[in-house]
């Protein structure tokens, strides 16, 4: 603690920070960073007008400062904590204060619910263009609601261990790109008209529910069914399998129906004509 | 739709597990399947059976 604040003290203090870069490449039992340190560190940030955040750290910290949340210059944040114990247990603001912030990247976050029982963190960033969410869980509700006028870009990635989200809604008028990677479980509602042109969907983590998680890639297939281009792993070309053998039964079921009436009709006529 | 890109990725453990014993249970005999990267048959078909004209790209970054 001592050494930082030495560090942080000799910079110039009237020159702002363009950037904080707080990353370490080694795995996580080595990147451990003190709560108070990471929150030190935050602090002198957002006070010398930061615009640029990386912080890639495991720490055991439950929130981050509230002002890295209401920086008026930050531009672009990206948010990637580890526990060591718990995953995913450092809890997202439900009021942001980032009115210049155009890209956001989060890992390892929890959402909280608001008043109407859904999730909906992103709604008051007025100039948000990129949005990256991955192992990402939500407290008190089963619904996350991507509500956003500017996003262009939106990425998501989540797997069968954080499933109780049950479902995702996007309102999101100016969306064209939507990326999911992960168990695709989570039911989807798009409001219409759908903006959305180019879908990436690359389905893991799957275990024994491929049946339903095939179910559910089809219902996204329907909401996005005037998507320009569609990027797909052979994996999840695999989880859409049953469905289409599915849908190859059905077919053979209805032309075999169909003989079945034309033969049926064709003695009727025979008979009575 | 205009375009359809399939990215070749490794079966999952999971797929890996569920295809194997699928061929377990056609075939009656303990055959394992290679962990391979492959399109299952007639799926990419029937994601364009609106689209005929849709430009296919197949991916594979190991190539």
């Amino acid at each position: 603690m001592k050494s930082v604040s030495r560090i942080l003290s000799l910079r110039d203090d009237l020159t702002s920070l363009h950037t904080l870069d707080l990353y370490n490449r080694c795995t996580h039992d080595f990147d451990f960073v003190d709560p108070n340190i990471l929150k030190s560190i935050v602090n002198y940030a957002v006070s010398h007008n930061v615009q640029q955040v990386q912080i890639c750290v495991t720490c055991d910290i439950q929130q981050l400062p509230f002002c890295l949340f209401s920086s008026q210059t930050l531009t672009s944040l990206d948010l990637s904590i580890h526990h060591r114990i718990l995953r995913g247990n450092v809890l997202f603001p439900s009021s942001l204060n980032l009115p210049a912030l155009t890209t956001l990247s989060l890992k390892g976050f929890y959402f909280r619910s608001g008043d109407n029982g859904c999730a909906e963190p992103f709604s008051a960033l007025r100039k948000l263009s990129n949005l990256i969410i991955r192992h990402f869980r939500v407290l008190d509700a089963q619904t996350l609601c991507i509500s956003n006028t500017t996003l262009v870009n939106f990425t998501m990635e989540t797997y069968y261990d954080y499933k109780d989200i049950c479902k995702l809604e996007l309102s999101t008028p100016s969306l064209t790109n939507f990326a999911f990677t992960g168990t695709p479980n989570p039911i989807l509602s798009v409001s219409h008209p759908c903006s959305i042109t180019h879908l990436y969907v690359n389905a893991e983590d799957i275990v024994i529910f491929v049946k339903e998680n095939s179910a559910v890639l089809l219902s996204w297939l329907l909401e996005f069914a005037n998507i320009k281009s569609l990027t797909v792993s052979s994996n999840t070309l695999q989880v859409l399998r049953p469905l289409y053998l599915y849908t190859a039964v059905l077919q053979l079921l209805a032309f075999s129906l169909f003989i079945s009436i034309c033969l049926h009709f064709s003695l009727f006529i025979s008979i009575f004509f | 739709m205009e375009s359809l890109q399939v990215e070749m990725k490794p079966l999952t453990p999971g797929l890996y597990m569920i295809l194997s014993r699928r061929k377990f249970k056609k075939t009656g005999a303990g055959i394992r399947l290679k962990k391979d990267k492959f399109i299952p048959d007639g799926v990419v078909e029937f994601l364009l059976q609106n689209s005929p004209l849709a430009k296919i790209n197949i991916i594979d970054n190991d190539d």
